[in-house]
């Protein structure tokens, strides 16, 4: 039995009522323009698969990958048509069917895989805590357990610096394993489960022993990850709260802990949803509360903000199979932030600031001039740094 | 001429990206929004695959397409949102399917003539957004607003929710660029007014793209309002309601929309609901509004909470896709339905909306809700029905047709006609109706390539 199966219904509500309401602000459409590249058009794709008319192709397979499973779609739907849900399943089947992982991904998965790395970047694993180095202060054990995940600590260490001193600044201390593994989500959407458990298992089994209460990240993924899927993977309660960055921030700024300078002018920003922290775990408020307790700056939201937040154009494995179609995305969301005022275009998730920041990087200089792309850590740290 | 031959004469007009052969894109274009769901007398037989997609991006490049497909005599087929509810845009014969789309620019906002010009394939909701920041709006609301697109709501004159104030998709227009079937180009005069003989603007609006394909339209745009008033009020039952309503356009009230339902109806005595909207200048809505209370109270009418009020209008582009959530998709799925929007005479309304109840009765078909909207002469019936009681349901469906026309109405008010209603093309206009219509046809499209099959047949 194919795992779409289970969604059969919701598949075929979605192809009788075709309303297309999923459309306009879905990443891949946008980029695309075909009918086959939202919603409504690939559920009718699967149903054609369900019912015959169509074969499990590589052509297919591209069709399926190339959803960033952004959510936008599923949000959209009043009817409740789980949509990403039905194309991680898909993704499963293709998986089974020798169709996927894709050509890219099956690479990444493998550097997950080997002991040297556990990170898709292919790096060597000890770089991952290269930043580390320069504090004294990060601890081996504690109830307040930190993990990096891959991304930040490989491709944006500056800002977990900026998150130590933020967190120095507010007397709080932090416990690091350097023998954590991927936190999964790669594999678990594109579809390729079988490892995920494995990680799981792992990452899980050290924060026990590291006693801790509490684990934070700071990226959008792994905290989705972590927070959502582990549970799921292991059908039981974690024996540990699951924090993003930002919510320790909120409650550290409720209680006024960070000795901010005095601004006189104001900084306009905006800010971008990470998908897997909006949409998928509904932490849409959190992080601009924390924005707002920052002096000097004044929030100002772009046309499609929380639930209907324009999705960076990077996840769901399309940044690495796809990096056209994501970078494309990125370039509309940028400019939908320049659209605003804005000069600094805030976001709390690693992959969309990296996808952001590599579409300014190819925009004209003009545009690269009028905005800078950084994380919520960074903005607070220059605030504290500038005292 | 083979798809392969087609595809790399298509790609000399597009750039390469903008054309696909491949299964899996033809796949997604087999049909609209429900064609099956209202349409119940087709089966699944009625989907069929474009030869190839285009997504044209100018207006040189369809001309280019059409006297390609002209000389070698190619079907093809506009589709843009896909939100038609009757097959308009089904590539029933295969061909080239234009997938419209891309052309979704805004030309032109004129503020001090109140008008736009845009591309058909641009998004209502888009449009409607960006008239706002110009203290404009768009006058078209349909319950599809988030995914239609301007072409296909003049292919089909479509009406929404605002139409009592704003009318028809049709009546917005003030002028178009048409590309026609041989590839000529015309272009009617954007002007609020013309004396000078057939208004052409005319043959492209509700033909569903038969004629020639929208590459432009210049469509009017209407004052931002200052102020909106939303009000519910039950009535005894149906006819009180009416009776109201007709009251309501006597005085020359006329809202922004209207709608007096009836859920579950019986044969009298069930109570009937009453929606009015009313926006404007301030002053206006509140006098509207007061003297709207004053008739309604008159016939017995009840006013409805604002919360529950606010929340049905709020929630008019979302409504089905609601009751399928609090049915169950399971359940819902297992149903099918339709809704007839006629449009009557008015001193006929009430005689009408009796004599379907006892059609759907007699084929002890399930009515879900009748009413009125945007006009008193624009009656609904919705009705749900299991696949077992199909030949029920047809039969109801033609006499309820039958019943419309002796009354002197039309069948169709607000969706078009598509491959769904062909069939009662010439009861509604006559033979000699019919006969215009095809020599029309036959006149600009000798080769019949253009959206053939749909609400005509030529031999």
């Amino acid at each position: 039995m194919m795992q779409i199966e289970k969604y059969k219904t919701e598949i075929e509500y979605c192809t009788l009522e075709r309303c297309a309401f999923c459309r306009e602000g879905c990443p891949s459409w946008e980029q695309m323009r075909f009918e086959t590249y939202f919603a409504r058009g690939r559920m009718y794709l699967i149903q054609g698969i369900l019912n015959g008319d169509l074969k499990l192709n590589k052509e297919i397979a591209d069709v399926i990958y190339s959803c960033t499973t952004c959510g936008y779609c599923k949000d959209m739907c009043e009817a409740g048509v789980p949509t990403t849900d039905i194309y991680e399943a898909f993704r499963k089947d293709l998986v089974k069917n020798g169709f996927a992982p894709l050509e890219r991904h099956k690479k990444l998965v493998e550097y997950m895989k080997h002991d040297h790395m556990r990170n898709p970047y292919g790096e060597e694993k000890t770089k991952k805590y290269e930043w580390t180095t320069e504090f004294s202060n990060i601890k081996d054990k504690g109830e307040l357990v930190f993990f990096g995940g891959c991304t930040m600590p490989l491709r944006s260490p500056s800002t977990l610096k900026n998150m130590i001193k933020i967190l120095h600044a507010a007397g709080k201390e932090i416990a690091i394993t350097k023998d954590e593994w991927c936190c999964g989500s790669i594999g678990l959407r594109i579809g390729d489960i079988k490892f995920a458990e494995e990680q799981a298992k792992h990452n899980i089994e050290l924060f026990k022993d590291m006693g801790a209460k509490t684990v934070m990240t700071a990226c959008a993924g792994c905290y989705r990850t972590l927070k959502k899927d582990y549970p799921e993977i292991l059908g039981e309660k974690l024996p540990f709260e699951v924090k993003h960055i930002t919510e320790l921030l909120v409650e550290i700024l409720k209680i006024n802990k960070l000795p901010f300078t005095e601004e006189k002018e104001k900084t306009k920003v905006t800010y971008h949803d990470p998908c897997h922290l909006g949409r998928h775990m509904n932490l849409f408020e959190v992080p601009r509360e924390v924005i707002s307790k920052i002096p000097g700056i004044d929030l100002i939201e772009m046309k499609r903000n929380r639930k209907n937040a324009f999705c960076c154009g990077a996840g769901g494995g399309v940044k690495s199979q796809f990096p056209d179609l994501a970078i494309n995305n990125a370039k509309d969301r940028i400019r939908e932030a320049i659209e605003t005022g804005a000069e600094i275009l805030l976001s709390s998730c690693p992959f969309c600031i990296g996808n952001l920041n590599d579409a300014l990087n190819e925009m004209a200089s003009k545009i690269q001039d009028k905005i800078k792309v950084i994380d919520i850590l960074d903005l607070i740290a220059l605030k504290i740094q500038e005292k | 001429m083979e798809k392969t031959d087609l595809f790399n004469e298509i790609v000399r007009i597009v750039p390469i990206e903008n054309a696909s052969i491949k299964d899996f894109i033809l796949y997604s274009y087999r049909k609209d929004w429900g064609v099956i769901y209202r349409s119940f007398e087709f089966k699944k037989t009625i989907e069929h695959s474009p030869d190839i997609v285009v997504k044209p991006e100018n207006t040189e490049q369809i001309v280019k397409i059409f006297k390609l497909a002209n000389k070698q005599k190619i079907p093809i087929t506009p589709y843009s949102g896909g939100t038609g509810l009757l097959g308009a845009a089904i590539p029933h014969y295969g061909g080239i399917l234009l997938d419209m789309k891309s052309m979704n620019k805004i030309l032109e906002i004129n503020e001090d003539d109140m008008s736009v010009r845009v591309q058909p394939g641009i998004n209502l909701e888009f449009l409607n957004n960006e008239l706002k920041k110009k203290n404009l709006i768009l006058g078209h609301d349909p319950w599809s607003r988030p995914s239609a697109t301007v072409g296909g709501c003049i292919s089909t004159n479509s009406v929404g929710y605002r139409a009592t104030k704003y009318k028809s998709m049709g009546e917005q227009v003030l002028g178009l660029e048409v590309v026609l079937p041989t590839g000529n180009l015309i272009r009617t005069r954007a002007i609020h007014k013309s004396s000078m003989g057939l208004d052409l603007n005319r043959l492209f609006i509700g033909t569903e793209g038969i004629f020639g394909v929208i590459t432009e339209a210049v469509i009017k745009a209407f004052p931002l309002y200052e102020k909106r008033n939303i009000l519910g009020f039950t009535f005894e039952n149906f006819n009180k309601g009416f009776e109201t309503v007709v009251n309501l356009f006597k005085k020359g009230l006329y809202p922004a929309s209207l709608e007096l339902e009836e859920e579950l109806p019986r044969t009298s005595n069930t109570p009937a609901t009453l929606q009015i909207v009313f926006e404007g200048i301030e002053e206006i809505v509140d006098l509207q509004t007061k003297m709207l209370k004053g008739l309604c109270e008159k016939n017995g009418g009840r006013e409805n909470r604002a919360r529950s009020v606010k929340k049905k209008w709020e929630e008019r582009h979302i409504g089905f896709q609601k009751l399928a959530k609090r049915l169950g998709l399971d359940n819902y799925v297992k149903y099918h339905g339709w809704d007839l929007n006629v449009g009557l005479p008015v001193p006929f309304v009430k005689e009408f909306r009796s004599k379907s109840l006892e059609i759907c009765r007699k084929y002890n078909i399930n009515v879900l809700y009748v009413g009125i909207w945007d006009h008193p002469g624009d009656f609904f019936i919705g009705i749900m029905f299991t696949p077992e009681q199909g030949e029920s349901a047809i039969k109801a469906h033609r006499e309820l047709v039958e019943e419309v026309h002796k009354f002197g109405g039309t069948m169709e008010t607000v969706h078009g006609v598509g491959l769904a209603f062909k069939r009662y093309m010439e009861k509604e206009h006559g033979i000699w109706g019919i006969d215009i219509m095809k020599k029309i046809k036959q006149a600009l499209d000798p080769n019949n390539i253009l959206n053939p099959g749909k609400q005509i047949d030529i031999k």
